[in-house]
This record gives C-alpha cells, sequence and structure tokens, in this order.
C-alpha cells in the first residue's frame, strides 16, 4: 500500500509519475511495473493533455479487454466528460471509428464496387479458438497464408461478413493510408491516444499505431510491462514494444509497486533480470518450501487476514487442489469459465453469453459495487440488436427470478440468437456445478485458486505459487516459449502484497524426443533470487 | 458552409427535382406560383430544426398523392472552422462535402407523415429523429429572410437569444445589475410612503388582536432575471433627437442585422431571402447584395421578381423555375467572368430585366425599341401576342448578339433578333474595305448545320472572318436573291435581318406607306428617334398590321 512505502520510495514514485504526467514529447513508452498505479498515472495524464489540447477534440484510450476498458472508462468519467473520446479495447476503436463507419466509401473507392451493392449493417463474427485467423496472428506477417487470407477476408468484407481478426488491422491501415476522408476524421477529432498493455499488442497492431503515427497527428501514449507479457498465443510482441524507445518514442519507467512489498519486487525483478541491483531491504517476505505437505499450506493459510490466491499453471492442476481444499473444508473457491463445444457458438456468442451471466447473478447483488448496472448490459446487448428492439431485450433481462437456462434462452431469442438443443443441454450440465456458475458471480470471497492467467491485474495479501519445475522446453520455439513461462511466473510472483510463498512441482515429461531441449533451472534460479534478497537485508 | 445539390422527390410539385453545382450564390426567379417559396421550404425543413418540428400533411405531397417524400442536400463544407468540421464526424467525404436526407413517409392512422433523417451518401447513418438538434444543426444556422419583415418579432428574438447567454455570463447584465436592483429594492423598502403602508398595516387594534404576534411590512421585489426584456432599440439622428419611424426601407434593413446578430458567430450560416425587394426603393434593392454579403455568410440565396436586386458581381447561377400541369421544373445559368467579358460593355440593367420575360426581343437601337412599344399601343393583335409571349423588347446596341442570346437561351428564353443589313468600311484597311456588318452581328447564332448551309449558299468551304469583307472598288458579292436566301436561313434561327441596306426606315416606311418617299426616307435618317417621333406624331399614325404590312421583316416573327 502506498502509506507502507518509505520516504524515499514515496519520493521516487511521485517524482517518476509527475514526470509522465507532465512530459511534453509527442510519443511516449510507459513501461510500469506491477502494481505502480499505472491506471491513476494515465487518468491524470489524460487530464493534464486535455488542458493543453484543443476542447473540441477528444482522445482515444484503449485496453485489451472490455473489463479493462470498463474499469478505465468509470476512472475517467468520475473526473471528465467523456462525450467527444472513445475509451475501449482498440478492437473496437478499429471496427466502430475506421471500418464501419468507412466501408462503403471503401468498396467504392478503393474496390470499384457500386452503389447496389453498399453494405447496410456488418454481420460481426468472432473467429473460434484455434482458427486460422489465431494461428496467422500468432505467428505475424511471414506466415504464409496471411495475404491469401487476408484476400479471402475482403471477399467476404464484401457480402457484408466481417470477422475480428488481424486482418481488420490491414484494412484499417490500408483505409489511413488511401483514404484522405479517414485521416481528416481523425485528425479533426481526435488529438491522443492512450492504449494500456501495451506489451502484448500484436504485430499487426504495432502496424496500425506506427501507421496512426505516420499520418494522423496524433500525440501517443503505450503503457506497458514487458515483464508481463504472458499471451504469446495471441501473437503479442513484447519486444516490438520494448523496441519503441529506439524509436522515436521516449520512455518513462514507473519503477516502484505500491501494491508488492519491497522484498518481494526485489526478488520478482531478479527473477527475470538475473543483473538487476538490489538495494536495502527490511524483511524477505518471499518464502520458499520444499515440502508440500497440507500442514504447511494451512499453517499460511490460516495466519492469514486477507485475501488468500493459489496460484498454478494450468485448469486440470487446479480443479485438482480445489478438489482437496474443498474436502479439507478450507474455504477455497476455484472457478473457471464456461468452455463450449460447440466452436461456432464459442467464437460469437460466448463474450455475450459471459455478460447475459454476469448480469443474471448480479443483478441484485447485496453488495453495490459488484452490481451490475442496467446501463451496462444495455450497452453490451446493443452491438447485437437493433435499436428498436433493446427495450425488448431489456424486459427480458431484467426478469432474473426465473431458472438460468430458461433465461438465457428467452434473452437470446430476443436477440434471433438460435441455441441448439445440445448447446442447451451441455449449458444446464455446467452451469448446475459450482466452479462455472460461480465464475459469474462476484464476491468478496477471500480464497481463490485460479491459473496463473485467469490472475492478471489481481491481488492478494498472500499468494501461493506452485513452480513446475520438471518441465522442459523443445522444438524450434523453445527459448521463446521458456520466456513466455517464466514471464508467466513474473505475473505470478507480483500479485503478492505481504508474503509470496513458492511451492515447487515436478510433472512427468512424457516426451522422449531430445533435440534441441533446455532444462529447466527454475528451482535454483528461485532460490538464488530468494538468497540474494537476504543478503540485502540491512544488517 | 454552401448547398451544392438539391434533390427534391414528390414534395410541392417538386418530382425527380435536382438542382446541381451551386457552390456559390444564386438567385431564384420565376413566375408567382411556381415554386419558389416551396423551394426554400424545402430546404430550410431539411436544415432547420425550428421548421422540421413540423411534419409534412397529405397537401405536401405532389398531387396529395400520399407517396413518400424526400428532400437531399450535399453541402460544401471545405472551409468551414475545423472546429466544426469535427463535429460533423465520420460523414464528411472525400471531396469535402456533406450529405443530409429527409426521409418522410406517409403514416394511415396519423394522417401525417413519419419523418427521419439520414447523413451520408455511400456510408449512410441510422435513422435520426427530426424533432432533435443534430450534429448538423450544430454547425449550421439557416437564416430566413421572408419577403413582408416583423421587426417587432425580430427585436424579441434577439433579446431573448441575448438574455439567455446573459445568464451563463460572469460578467454579464444579469450579474451586473444584481447588486443594483438589490440595493434597489432596499432602498424602496425603506422608503417613506413604504413605512406609512406598513404602519397602516400594523396600526388597527381590532385587527391586530386577530393576527396575534404576526406583524405585516412591505418590501420590493424587482427581479433581474428578465432584464433583457426591459431593453428596446431606440432609434435617433444626428442633432441627437429620438426618432418614432425610421420607415420601411430602415425597419427591414434593421430586421436583416438583427437576425444576424441573433446567431452564435461560431456557426456556419446560410442566408435566404425571398423577395428582399419589397419595402426598398430601387437603389437600396440595387446595392442589397453587398449588404448581405457584410454579413459574412457561407452561402446567399435570393428568389425576386425584380431586376434590381441581381447583381451579376455577387451571383454565381441564375436559376429560372416554371410549373407546368403542377411540375416544377428549372433552366439555370451559370455567371461567370467570361460571361461578363462576351457581352462587353453592354452588361446593364437590361440584362436583369430581360430575364424575367418568357421572349425577348432584340432589337439594335432605341428607335427599333420606340417603334415596337408604339405598335404595342395601338396595334391589339400585336399587343395580345406580347402578353401571351410574355415578350419583352430590349435595344443592344450594335454588338454582337449572339452572347446575350445563348445567356437567354440557356435560362430557356426564346430570342428574337431584329437587325438591320448594314455595310460599312473596314477600319484602317487599305485598300480600302467594306463589309457586311449586319450579317457578323449575327454570325454566332447560327449553328454548325446553319453555317453548312450558309456555306453551300455562299460556295465556300468555311466561314471565316474574311468572308463578309470586299474591297471597295467590287461590285456587291452578294446579290439581292442570295440574300434573300440567306435571310430565310436566319429566320430559322429566329433572326430577322432587313433584306436591304437601308434598313429599318425603309421598312418603317414600306409598313406604314406603300412606297417609300426618299425625301421622307433621308428626314428619318437623319436623327433617327427623333425624327421618328416626329414624324409619326405629325402625320397621327396609328400603327397597324394588315394585309399589306403583314410580311414586312419587322413584324415577320409573328407569323413564323
Amino acid at each position: 500500500m502506498y502509506d507502507d512505502l518509505t520516504a524515499a520510495q514515496k519520493k521516487i514514485l511521485n517524482s517518476e509519475q509527475e514526470k509522465i504526467v507532465l512530459a511534453q514529447e509527442k510519443y511516449i513508452v510507459v513501461s510500469a511495473s506491477p502494481g505502480c498505479g499505472k491506471t491513476y498515472t494515465l487518468v491524470k495524464r489524460i487530464i493534464n493533455d486535455l488542458q493543453v489540447d484543443n476542447s473540441y477534440k477528444g482522445f482515444i484510450a484503449c485496453s485489451f479487454t472490455r473489463e479493462a476498458s470498463k474499469q478505465l472508462e468509470d476512472k475517467l468519467n468520475a473526473e471528465i466528460d467523456l462525450e467527444l473520446s472513445f475509451v475501449g479495447t482498440i478492437d473496437s476503436f478499429v471496427l466502430k471509428e475506421i471500418i464501419d463507419p468507412f466501408k462503403n466509401r471503401y468498396l467504392f473507392h478503393l474496390k470499384n464496387i457500386d452503389e447496389d451493392s453498399f453494405i447496410k449493417e456488418l454481420d460481426i463474427k468472432m473467429p473460434p479458438f484455434n482458427s486460422k485467423s489465431s494461428i496467422i496472428t500468432k505467428q505475424g506477417k511471414t506466415h504464409i497464408e496471411c495475404e491469401s487470407y487476408y484476400n479471402q477476408w475482403i471477399r467476404n468484407l464484401i457480402n457484408g461478413v466481417y470477422e475480428l481478426s488481424y486482418c481488420s488491422y490491414i484494412l484499417a491501415i490500408e483505409m489511413i493510408d488511401k483514404m484522405p476522408e479517414v485521416v481528416d476524421y481523425i485528425t479533426n477529432r481526435y488529438s491522443s491516444i492512450y492504449i494500456d498493455e501495451a506489451q502484448d499488442l500484436n504485430e499487426f497492431q504495432h502496424d496500425l499505431i506506427k501507421c496512426l503515427k505516420e499520418k494522423c497527428d496524433l500525440r501517443i501514449v503505450l503503457i506497458g510491462d514487458k515483464n508481463q507479457s504472458i499471451y504469446d498465443f495471441r501473437g503479442a510482441r513484447p519486444e516490438l514494444f520494448a523496441d519503441l524507445s529506439n524509436n522515436e518514442y521516449t520512455e518513462y519507467p514507473i519503477s516502484i509497486s505500491v501494491r508488492c512489498h519491497k522484498s518481494i519486487m526485489d526478488f520478482t525483478n531478479n527473477f527475470l533480470n538475473p543483473n538487476f541491483v538490489m538495494t536495502e531491504n527490511q524483511s524477505n517476505n518471499v518464502y520458499i518450501y520444499d515440502d508440500n505437505k497440507y500442514e504447511v499450506l494451512y499453517k499460511i493459510i490460516s495466519e492469514s487476514d486477507g485475501k488468500v490466491l493459489w496460484l498454478v499453471d494450468d485448469n486440470q492442476f487446479a480443479s485438482d487442489i480445489f478438489k482437496v481444499t474443498t474436502a479439507k473444508d478450507w474455504g477455497f473457491i476455484y472457478t473457471k469459465s464456461l468452455d463450449l463445444t460447440d466452436e461456432s457458438f464459442n467464437g460469437n456468442y460466448l463474450q455475450l453469453l459471459e455478460e447475459v451471466l454476469k448480469f443474471y447473478y448480479n443483478f441484485k447483488n447485496i453488495i453495490p459495487e459488484f452490481s451490475y448496472s442496467i446501463d451496462d448490459i444495455r450497452n453490451v446487448v446493443a452491438d447485437y440488436t437493433v435499436d428498436k428492439n433493446i427495450n425488448r431485450v431489456i424486459r427480458e433481462l431484467k426478469n432474473v427470478e426465473i431458472d438460468v437456462i430458461e433465461y438465457v434462452t428467452k434473452v437470446f431469442q430476443c436477440l434471433e440468437i438460435v441455441i441448439s438443443q445440445n448447446l442447451k443441454k451441455e449449458l444446464a450440465e455446467k452451469l448446475n456445478q459450482e466452479i462455472y456458475s460461480k465464475h459469474y458471480f462476484k464476491s468478496d470471497v477471500l480464497r481463490r485458486i485460479m491459473t496463473i492467467h485467469s490472475s492478471k491485474g489481481l491481488e492478494a495479501e498472500t499468494v501461493i505459487v506452485f513452480v513446475n519445475y520438471s518441465d522442459y522446453w523443445f522444438g524450434r520455439n523453445s527459448e521463446r516459449e521458456r520466456d513466455q513461462k517464466y514471464r508467466s511466473y513474473f505475473v505470478a510472483f507480483s500479485r503478492a502484497e505481504i508474503g509470496l510463498h513458492i511451492f515447487f512441482k515436478k510433472t512427468e515429461n512424457k516426451n522422449g524426443q531430445n533435440f534441441n531441449i533446455i532444462q529447466n533451472n527454475i528451482k535454483d534460479k528461485i532460490i538464488a533470487c530468494r538468497d540474494n534478497v537476504n543478503n540485502s537485508l540491512e544488517k | 458552409m454552401k448547398i451544392k445539390k438539391i434533390e427534391i422527390n414528390n414534395f410541392r410539385g417538386f418530382d425527380n427535382f435536382t438542382i446541381v453545382d451551386f457552390s456559390g450564390n444564386f438567385t431564384i426567379i420565376g413566375k408567382n406560383d411556381c415554386g419558389k417559396t416551396n423551394l426554400c421550404y424545402a430546404i430550410r425543413k431539411a436544415l432547420d430544426p425550428e421548421i422540421r418540428r413540423v411534419p409534412f400533411n397529405e397537401a405536401d405531397s405532389t398531387n396529395s398523392n400520399k407517396d413518400n417524400i424526400s428532400i437531399k442536400i450535399v453541402l460544401d463544407v471545405s472551409s468551414i472552422s475545423a472546429e466544426n468540421r469535427s463535429k460533423l464526424n465520420t460523414f464528411i467525404d472525400r471531396d469535402k462535402t456533406i450529405t443530409i436526407e429527409l426521409i418522410a413517409e406517409y403514416d394511415k392512422d396519423s394522417a401525417f407523415y413519419n419523418e427521419h433523417l439520414i447523413f451520408g451518401s455511400k456510408d449512410r447513418s441510422k435513422k435520426i429523429p427530426t424533432n432533435i438538434s443534430n450534429s448538423l444543426d450544430k454547425v449550421l444556422d439557416v437564416i430566413y429572410v421572408n419577403p413582408g419583415y416583423d421587426i417587432d418579432k425580430d427585436k424579441n428574438i434577439f433579446f431573448a437569444y441575448r438574455g439567455k447567454k446573459d445568464k451563463e455570463d460572469e460578467k454579464g447584465l444579469t450579474f451586473k445589475v444584481e447588486e443594483r436592483v438589490k440595493d434597489l429594492n432596499k432602498a424602496i423598502s425603506e422608503e417613506e410612503v413604504v413605512s406609512l403602508i406598513n404602519k397602516q398595516l400594523n396600526e388597527n387594534e381590532e385587527f391586530n388582536k386577530i393576527f396575534d404576534s404576526i406583524k405585516f411590512k412591505t418590501s420590493s421585489n424587482i427581479n433581474t432575471s428578465n432584464i433583457y426584456k426591459s431593453l428596446e432599440i431606440q432609434p435617433f439622428n444626428d442633432v441627437n433627437e429620438n426618432l418614432n419611424n425610421i420607415g420601411d426601407g430602415k425597419n427591414k434593413t434593421l430586421s436583416l442585422l438583427l437576425k444576424m446578430l441573433s446567431k452564435n458567430p461560431e456557426k456556419e450560416k446560410i442566408l435566404i431571402c425571398e423577395e428582399p425587394e419589397n419595402h426598398l426603393y430601387p437603389q437600396l434593392q440595387r446595392s442589397y447584395s453587398h449588404l448581405a454579403l457584410s454579413l459574412n455568410v457561407g452561402q446567399f440565396i435570393i428568389t425576386t421578381h425584380s431586376a434590381h436586386i441581381i447583381d451579376f458581381n455577387k451571383m454565381k447561377k441564375i436559376i429560372k423555375m416554371t410549373r407546368n400541369n403542377n411540375i416544377v421544373s428549372t433552366v439555370s445559368a451559370n455567371i461567370n467572368g467570361e460571361l461578363f467579358d462576351s457581352f462587353g460593355h453592354y452588361f446593364n440593367e437590361d440584362v436583369s430585366q430581360s430575364l424575367f420575360y418568357d421572349t425577348v426581343m432584340l432589337v439594335e437601337g432605341f428607335t427599333e425599341k420606340y417603334f415596337y412599344n408604339r405598335l404595342m399601343i395601338d396595334d391589339s393583335f400585336f399587343r395580345d401576342f406580347c402578353t401571351k409571349q410574355n415578350l419583352g423588347v430590349f435595344a443592344i446596341g450594335g454588338i454582337d448578339f449572339s452572347p446575350y442570346k445563348k445567356f437567354l437561351e440557356s435560362l430557356g428564353i426564346r430570342v428574337i433578333i431584329k437587325t438591320d443589313n448594314d455595310i460599312f468600311a473596314v477600319p484602317k484597311s487599305t485598300p480600302k474595305k467594306l463589309r457586311y456588318a449586319g450579317i457578323e452581328r449575327v454570325i454566332g447564332c447560327l449553328d454548325k448545320n446553319g453555317l453548312k448551309k450558309l456555306c453551300l449558299l455562299l460556295d465556300v468551304n468555311d466561314i471565316d472572318n474574311e468572308t463578309f469583307r470586299f474591297l471597295e472598288s467590287q461590285p456587291y458579292p452578294i446579290n439581292d436573291k442570295l440574300m434573300e436566301h440567306i435571310t430565310k436561313l436566319f429566320v430559322e434561327y429566329d433572326v430577322f435581318l432587313s433584306p436591304h441596306k437601308d434598313g429599318f426606315e425603309k421598312e418603317f416606311l414600306e409598313f406604314v406607306n406603300d412606297e417609300v418617299d426618299p425625301i421622307e426616307l433621308d428626314y428619318l435618317k437623319k436623327s433617327k428617334l427623333k425624327n421618328l417621333h416626329s414624324y409619326i406624331v405629325d402625320n397621327n399614325l396609328s400603327l397597324r398590321i394588315n394585309e399589306n404590312n403583314r410580311n414586312s421583316i419587322l413584324v415577320r416573327f409573328l407569323y413564323v
């Protein structure tokens, strides 16, 4: 917490934040360490910029998930008028501010499509998880099918079908490049663009930002932490983010963590960076355990007054632990989001379904901060139906007294989305289990088990991490995969506010193939870092 | 901001009605009831939120057919401020225009039209309701000046507008007088007269018993919230005397000024004036366009019945509207620099006047014009013809007729030309040359076909500068027979060339007498107009068309 920082730390933090808020350069990269108050700093920066810029212009603020953008929007709304500005995901920005408003002019001027074939409304589709476009996004522009898939995507677009994927960015770049009306619009309307979690931008998104930089007179502020980039499978390119400071961007760090105890942060930084210079610590709040006895674990858990987060690599292990803790009545919750077998439904409507479920479970939540408002769900469903129908949908949504499956069926019927019998069955089965239903119900439960990936952005007083030390990585991308893994542990360790407890776990290595193997020295690394902290303790 | 194109469908006689390519100020002329006001109304309906509030009804559709009505306007936004441009969103196209369309569908149940707006040309917005203020309303004000004027209404609106803005202004009037009014109220409450009232209210013992412990005081409550309502505009002269009445002209001008001052200066403006000539004497009419243009509006649209209003310097286009079988149509002519140059020194009020006719007869000079004026008074057949054809006669002097003819014809006006067939010397020619000046004057009125036919007649390959010029020493190259053919050819083009070189005077004498007295011919030629007038008056002549003179070139056009 801020008050727990030493006077020296407070001074550094304030100075770093102030530098960022007042920086004059046009292109800025903020490298923010975990828990450093970056949203707070971003809000202050935006407010400061607004006072300097033209009053009739707005700004663009993007985050990666809907939830994150919503949080940012709420914080901004409290201080300023957002009428002229765009706050949302970067996908949403590209669709709503570039592609959708100018699609017919694009077809007309660049594809010679005439008026009879203009698109009235785009049919928006999300690609399923392991689809071709996801694979291409991951590999980037070098993927052999990158261009041919894009050409097909354009043909689909001409027929009114819009798939949210890397192709959206290629199109947006083409539109900015070749359509002066698009450039004029963005330049006249917006003065700056701010992007949070910029370490997760993929290659195509980086290209878009480069294009915006060259063509539209925008101030650009990118905020992220390359150490916390764990979305390699989605095509994230932290190295491109890190490289920006060599390319006309000025880098401003925030190095102090308000969240984590200094020893924990020093340990975590040292874990990724062997050359990290550790300054004096008052205590060592990082604990390493050699055995995994339940008594040991129980002691840690029961001694904690606040939140406890138990982080593991994968859902299977999480599920196993959950079974044990439930049997022992330790009061842990483990939930995961719905993963439906119907790939196409998953791709197009899972997000919507999750929001509807969140609303169902939280509309009447006793705790005011956790309740889900009508206005918020209205914004979500507005994207899936015409204006005339929205009130009808809202009426169905308000009716949360009925069974959840019936509820979902009615709402989706109103939105004219078909739910097959098989899907209904699957939903009924899954939502009957707390592991799924509780995922959508917001509560202030203190003890949670989750995968590291789900824990991003969260924090707890006490964090238990089970580190897998017997993995081997092999194959062409072995180094990349290993770095990805280490960063995920960086994320895990930096969730801890007061106490970080690390346990080790060995798993079976089934594969016998031996080429290009990188063995896991993680256990030694962790022990060494913990020792470094010990050495930094004041005498 | 300027209107660039208007497309109207099924509104009060406008069907598939399109005017394109304004981008400047323009004037609309046409007979009463031809649709000028309706056109202005259509523009305001799409662009003015106050007018938009009133929905269309059955009578607004052409022939009350209850079909869909649509009004589409394309606006040129290339020169508006950056701030205004950003308010117009994604609708600005690459040619720096924005399109707005009002669509109305008849609702049987309510007997009114349901209306909505759509922005954008290729990328169209969702339906926007007409009863709220939209993005374009925030950027553009359409100022309408109707043919009459209501100075009181304009004063009220002006003060109401200023009053509303004033309340939000810390340095405003409301704020400033608040303290003083408070003091005034206090002072009044402390006045002797008021104290007396209070005393009287409280001194009756019997009444006081009922009132118990309650007493009464009187206080003053003058209110500052409507301070602007107590403001008045008072005209005064240079010796500081207040004036009661400044007359229509000045009041109407003040009305226009107040309208302008009641609008936000940051917004773009389009000014529509209907019949501004009302209440204005001619000189003021002539300078009206200067007045309007000093107001810094993006575009200025006028409808008028007055030649004085038409200012060729300021207008880019003239549009003439007509209504036939309840359907409106237009023709238009662009006005540009070349036009002025081609008209030469003769670009004057006559040109403006001629625009209001359906048929225009161009003659060389005032002598001819005088003849036709008299003919109109004396001969009922001619008079009827002129009324029916809405014909006007204009003298334009001895210059090239063709640019004038082209200009008027582009406005759908039939042009008849009557000219002498003179032969003049070619100046500075050695050896001395002569030219058929009359023919050269009207050669531009022939089209390609006509020129071809003329070449055939003259047995030449084509017509050039020298075709109608010859050496003085030569005999005249065109004999009477050939000249007769040539004049016949020109008649096909509504050009009535005199058959012989003696011209109008001879034709006139042939018209009124059977034969031509050479002395009289000389007399008329000597002092053209003056002597023509004397001749007619002295001889007590009444000009009449009869079997003998109806073939005269002077009136042949009546029978063509």
